[in-house]
């Protein structure tokens, strides 16, 4: 089940990683690295399940703050260039 | 007893964060624009993310481990929409075209959302565009 469900989650990954490459302007690509960095971090917490280390959680728990941050300043930056 | 209570519930988790997490792709990759896109990447990202994050907590032991994994779960229903609500507003002004199937555009004479006819003079005077001394 575990296998499974991170077999799932690559393949979300690879089809927003295919968004991420087609992408029409920069807006496209921000969501898509959003969504690429929640799906790391939900694929982190399962690596602490199957590894039994909860390091692991740290390393989600800083994906998750960076990721935010990270969108943020991409929407400021998609705004500025408009005008 | 418990051990098969929790053992279904983190079967449950398991799969509804990967099916979502998977029709959330999909959704990415064969919406129409950009907006419709955000759409089926914030709500179903979060749900997913969401219950694949609460696996570790029923599973492994520790307060610790409780404790980093309910953060993580917060943090993203919590920053989700902020971050997915300000990339719409920013590719809406920067004039990011709307899907050819789209009937009805409610932001279509807002001053606010247009950039070009923004006054940039000071933090409140982007809500007063309606009076503004070009016109």
């Amino acid at each position: 089940m575990l296998l499974f469900t991170e077999v799932l989650l690559i393949a979300s990954i690879s089809l927003v990683a295919l968004r991420l490459v087609l992408g029409p302007g920069l807006a496209n690509r921000v969501v898509a690295l959003d969504v690429i960095a929640v799906l790391a971090t939900a694929l982190m917490s399962l690596y602490a399940v199957r590894f039994e280390q909860a390091v692991f959680l740290d390393v989600a728990v800083i994906l998750a703050l960076v990721s935010f941050v990270g969108t943020v300043a991409f929407a400021h930056f998609i705004e500025r260039r408009s005008s | 007893m418990i051990a098969t209570l929790t053992n279904i519930l983190v079967t449950a988790l398991m799969l509804i964060g990967g099916v979502f997490c998977l029709l959330a792709a999909v959704g990415i990759l064969v919406m129409p624009d950009v907006y419709t896109r955000m759409q089926a990447a914030s709500k179903s990202v979060t749900l997913g993310a969401c219950s694949i994050i609460l696996v570790p907590v029923l599973l492994m032991s520790g307060i610790d481990v409780m404790i980093r994994g309910l953060l993580v779960c917060l943090f993203l229903v919590v920053t989700i929409p902020a971050a997915s609500h300000l990339v719409a507003r920013a590719a809406y002004r920067s004039k990011e075209p709307l899907a050819p199937e789209t009937e009805l555009d409610e932001l279509e004479n807002c001053p606010i959302m247009d950039p070009v006819s923004r006054p940039t003079s000071g933090p409140s005077a982007r809500y007063t565009t309606k009076s503004s001394p070009e016109n």
